[in-house]
């Protein structure tokens, strides 16, 4: 990954990470929040390779640790098996097809729920919440939520992908 | 270490997902964010919850260690019992002691034994209490168990007694019994010797022995001992008594000098009359 296009990212995720920290009230549905910053390292370990996936999600952990003001070290770790666990479906010839089809929601779901399964586990003593809250709620309710969203840059990469080919 | 190396590069992704993970638990643990306190107290539990349910299996390292450290527990505890046993056996005599000087008429004063001689021809005990301490030559020396002896020389602060299994001793003593009186004086031995007592008395074993008023030494009706063996002397007109005397001299440490018992008035009256009789002697010797 060239330094330019690193820069591209970490400024989105700085971007993304404020959206997330200012419009997470307007964003949730009944407590359940998407993470925007998962998209982008889904997006990211595909596009690149799991190497630049599991640093990209490492570094865009940190940056999202840092602003949103969360326990040091969650998102950072969530969000660096997240790169890895995506970084099994990089396919350097297929990059356009997968991210601009469904399984680019089918591996967002996936990495979702290992990643709330992960990141909640921090919070699960302290909220006192119950394990099928943990479950339905946290880990299957909030992924499916931030696949929902993920249909969004699939739609963008299908346009891009078409115009490349024609 | 070129194989070690290989496999790193070969499985870079995993090096490097361990060494993420590793930096972001490092992150995590060194938060003192609520969420990791509340889950650091859980795994305290889990991992107790899990020790505790491993305690059965044994550690023979551990066992090793806590065996010794067992060991010299046992012996220092040895040791601390040792030494409150002889504390307590102390605590008994000198509870003796108080209640002996509390009940006696005697004006004494309590000392130690700070050396004493129990096997030679003329024992003697060195009390650590002189001349200082109102101790005199001739006062007599005694236990709550009975007559120890008499102090036969003092300096400042020690002095020498006389104890009645010495060779130089007579005591003026009767029993307790029939009043019966004779002199106890020791010849070597354990037993003390009750001498002059008419083959014509009734003595029996067990009898008491104590000091008689006759002596202007010790006052009376202090036990010196009980009469072990009693039998006829032959060729004597007294009977041979072995009296085994009250108090324990080998482990005796504390004893007390009677400073006043002996009348004053009755020693001058009868030094007088010795004097007396002394110049009518030599005149009738002229």
């Amino acid at each position: 990954m060239r330094t330019p296009q690193a820069l591209v990212y970490l400024g989105l995720a700085v971007l993304l990470s404020l959206t997330h920290l200012l419009g997470v009230r307007y964003m949730s549905i009944g407590s359940v929040t998407p993470d925007l910053l998962l998209i982008l390292v889904v997006w990211l370990a595909i596009s690149n390779g799991q190497m630049t996936g599991l640093i990209g999600g490492f570094v865009i952990g940190l940056v999202m640790d840092g602003i949103t003001g969360d326990v040091p070290g969650t998102n950072a770790l969530s969000k660096t098996i997240v790169g890895f666990t995506a970084g099994f479906f990089f396919n350097e010839n297929k990059i356009y097809l997968t991210l601009g089809n469904y399984p680019a929601l089918l591996i967002t779901l996936l990495c979702a729920v290992v990643h709330n399964f992960i990141y909640y586990f921090f919070h699960v003593r302290y909220t006192e919440m119950t394990f099928n809250v943990f479950i339905y709620k946290y880990c299957i309710a909030s992924a499916l939520y931030t696949t929902v969203l993920a249909i969004i840059p699939m739609l963008i990469t299908a346009r891009k992908r078409e115009k490349v080919q024609y | 270490m070129s194989r070690v190396f290989d496999f790193i590069i070969e499985y870079k992704e995993y090096a490097t997902l361990a060494l993420l993970c590793v930096l972001s638990f490092f992150l995590i643990g060194n938060s003192d964010a609520p969420e990791i306190r509340s889950l650091r107290s859980f795994f305290v539990g889990v991992v107790g919850y899990a020790q505790s349910s491993a305690a059965w299996i044994p550690n023979p390292v551990e066992e090793r260690n806590e065996n010794k450290a067992l060991h010299e527990l046992n012996l220092e505890l040895a040791a601390e019992v040792g030494r409150l046993r002889q504390a307590a056996a102390e605590n008994e005599r000198l509870r003796a002691m108080l209640g002996f000087k509390q009940q006696t008429n005697f004006r004494v004063l309590a000392t130690d034994v700070v050396g004493k001689t129990i096997t030679e021809a003329r024992n003697i005990f060195t009390l650590n209490t002189g001349s200082k301490d109102s101790v005199a030559v001739d006062m007599p020396v005694i236990t709550d168990a009975g007559l120890v002896g008499r102090v036969i020389s003092v300096s400042d602060h020690f002095a020498l007694v006389q104890i009645i299994l010495n060779r130089d001793f007579r005591a003026a003593a009767l029993i307790a019994r029939n009043r019966i009186e004779g002199v106890v004086a020791w010849d070597n031995g354990e037993l003390a010797r009750l001498r002059y007592i008419p083959k014509s008395s009734i003595v029996l074993e067990g009898d008491i022995v104590v000091t008689s008023q006759s002596s202007n030494l010790f006052p009376p009706n202090v036990p010196i001992g009980t009469v072990a063996e009693v039998s006829d002397e032959p060729n004597s007109l007294f009977k041979r008594i072995s009296v085994k005397p009250s108090v324990d001299f080998q482990s005796v440490e504390h004893v007390f000098v009677v400073l006043s018992s002996s009348n004053e008035e009755r020693k001058e009256l009868e030094l007088a009359y010795k004097q007396k009789a002394d110049a009518v002697l030599k005149g009738k010797g002229k």
